[in-house]
């Protein structure tokens, strides 16, 4: 039952957005039109060169394609972690596995420089991780984990998990146990299950929680600036640069403009699949 | 929520006789143990970071050595003051901003969730795309616009409490939308109408009926606007260039400087404070945010 009375409500809301938010993301898509004319300014006229050099200089190319990798790498590494960790919480309902919940949920919403800290720490040359590594007798010398995508996507994975997982869960809970069942009934191992059952029915989940971590890793900043450092060049912190040390606003805003589209264009996939599985259910 | 074990190694009975039910019994058994076993590795990963910090905050040299040396409080004993007046700002802004969004997000869910808005999917997505924008993205936008600002009127909003508040108030604002859409959809609008037709008025009908019923769901909304807007480092980094920066911001820029146990020392703090009032949020006040996609906070 909608009622026309309650329109008015919206309108403090709506003015607020179209006064200042969506200016002042149009401000800096137009920016990036304009060429600049040294720190802090841009000039009158219209140009595509930003563009032309962002996309074609070989520093900011390296950069995109740094990013985009870094975020293929933490999809799988989440995907990995996260899938038989969404199983186990949605088929067994332990003490251990509502603290595990729990936990998740606790992760995510620890602040995000703190655990850059804690990355820099366990990822150092003499770091915890290096320790065990070579009381196993697993390396002689110590993996450098530092300014590279290997200790970057390390903790990226464990910024992200906690939203796979979250995304996943609702999608696992929703497939019968009885196919399951049925499946392991009719002579299916649990491998086979899981592979013919279970993968099938929470693909949607998948995809969902696939693209939310590709879209918050290659938009994420304090991790990858923290862990990674700025060699790593990855667009995100180019931006940073361009917008706070070089002031060249009118190639920070074209980067930024960059990374909204791709970004955007993942959501909309996102929202596609979201989409076709409710339809699906 | 979740379905117990025993009821998976209960196939049913037309199917059972394919396998031998020891068989299926000891392979079912394997699963969960394995299952269990991965759930504690991803446990151990999940604190790891968390862990390291406590430790690393009570070491005894001044630069960060693993393992530490011997042990000491004293990095605790020195934490310069800058860092409480940076925890002080936090805590003033991110009340500051949910107060703001509150104000403008709640009315706003109502008139979506209730009313017959023209073009309300548009309106909705617009009013909710600030949780999908990547907060830096944010922090560019609000600084080329500010920028803009001081260009054509020469007020300078940049570096200012309210031009913070501002963009904290927009980027935390759809996690209070989408609380209130999310609860109104679960109870019928005749009850609001009721209301009014019994001759309360828009405002009564809301303070009376609707805002007891869509409480918890503000409260929930709240909390995590709150925590999002305290740990917000992407968006506020590019409008604080130079004065007070906020507590999360004070620990990035010492990090990125001169790293030293006294950053670890505060990240213990903020991570015991924060960790109790997220457990007892969610334990005793049950408060959970109400969709994933509404999460994306962080940075």
């Amino acid at each position: 039952m909608r009622n026309r009375r309650w329109n008015w409500l919206v309108i403090p809301m709506l003015v607020g957005f179209a006064t200042i938010y969506v200016p002042a993301i149009v401000s800096f898509v137009l920016i990036s039109f304009h060429p600049s004319t040294g720190p802090g300014s841009v000039g009158p006229e219209w140009t595509l060169g930003n563009y032309a050099k962002v996309l074609g200089d070989a520093v900011y190319q390296t950069g995109l394609w740094r990013s985009v990798a870094l975020g293929a790498i933490t999809v799988a590494g989440s995907l990995i972690l996260g899938f038989p960790l969404a199983y186990y919480i949605s088929r067994y309902s332990s003490r251990f596995a509502i603290a595990v919940f729990t936990l998740l949920y606790v992760s995510s919403l620890t602040s995000i420089v703190i655990r850059g800290l804690g990355w820099i720490t366990l990822l150092g040359t003499t770091g915890p991780i290096n320790g065990i590594l070579q009381m196993l007798g697993w390396i002689q010398e110590p993996v450098i984990f530092y300014g590279n995508l290997l200790g970057l996507s390390i903790a990226m994975i464990h910024y992200t998990l906690p939203f796979m997982v979250l995304t996943l869960l609702p999608v696992m809970h929703a497939i019968p146990t009885g196919l399951e069942e049925a499946s392991s009934g009719m002579g299916a191992g649990f491998v086979a299950t899981v592979r013919r059952v279970v993968v099938p029915l929470a693909m949607p989940g998948v995809l969902a929680g696939s693209l939310l971590v590709f879209a918050m890793t290659i938009s994420a900043f304090v991790i990858p600036r923290l862990v990674g450092g700025l060699t790593l060049r990855l667009t995100a912190l180019l931006i940073d640069q361009e917008m706070r040390t070089t002031y060249n606003y009118a190639i920070g805003s074209t980067l930024a403009s960059v990374l909204l589209l791709l970004v955007a264009v993942v959501v909309v996939m996102a929202s596609v699949v979201g989409g076709r599985s409710r339809v699906a259910r | 929520m979740a379905i117990p074990a025993s009821s998976a190694s209960a196939p049913t009975a037309s199917v059972a006789g394919h396998v031998p039910a020891a068989r299926r019994r000891r392979r079912l058994d394997m699963v969960r143990p394995v299952l269990t076993g991965w759930a504690l590795l991803v446990a151990v990963f999940l604190l790891a970071p968390l862990i390291i910090v406590f430790i690393d905050s009570i070491g005894v040299e001044q630069y960060v050595v693993f393992p530490p040396g011997g042990w000491s409080l004293h990095w605790y004993q020195v934490i310069p003051k800058y860092y409480l007046d940076g925890a002080i700002l936090s805590v003033g802004l991110a009340v500051a901003a949910v107060a703001a969004a509150t104000v403008f997000a709640v009315p706003a869910g109502m008139a979506i969730a209730r009313g017959s808005l023209p073009g309300r999917a548009a309106i909705d997505a617009l009013l909710r795309s600030p949780v999908q924008i990547p907060l830096l993205i944010s922090g560019v936008a609000f600084l080329q616009f500010y920028v803009l600002i001081r260009t054509l009127t020469g007020v300078t909003v940049t570096d200012s409490f309210v031009g913070l508040w501002i963009a904290h108030t927009i980027v935390v604002s759809p996690y209070l939308l989408t609380a209130v859409v999310a609860r109104l959809a679960r109870y019928p609008a005749s009850l609001d109408e009721a209301a009014y037709g019994l001759g309360a008025g828009p405002v009564r009908t809301f303070f009376d009926i609707t805002l007891p019923i869509i409480s918890p769901a503000v409260a929930s909304g709240l909390f995590f606007a709150f925590l999002v807007s305290f740990d917000n480092v992407p968006t506020t980094v590019f409008l604080i260039q130079s004065g007070k920066t906020t507590l999360p911001l004070a620990i990035f820029y010492d990090t990125d400087q001169d790293l030293s146990r006294i950053q670890y020392a505060v990240g213990t703090i903020v991570t015991v404070v924060f960790t109790t009032l997220i457990l007892v949020a969610m334990r005793w006040l049950r408060l959970l945010p109400s969709s994933a996609s509404a999460r994306r906070g962080g940075g």
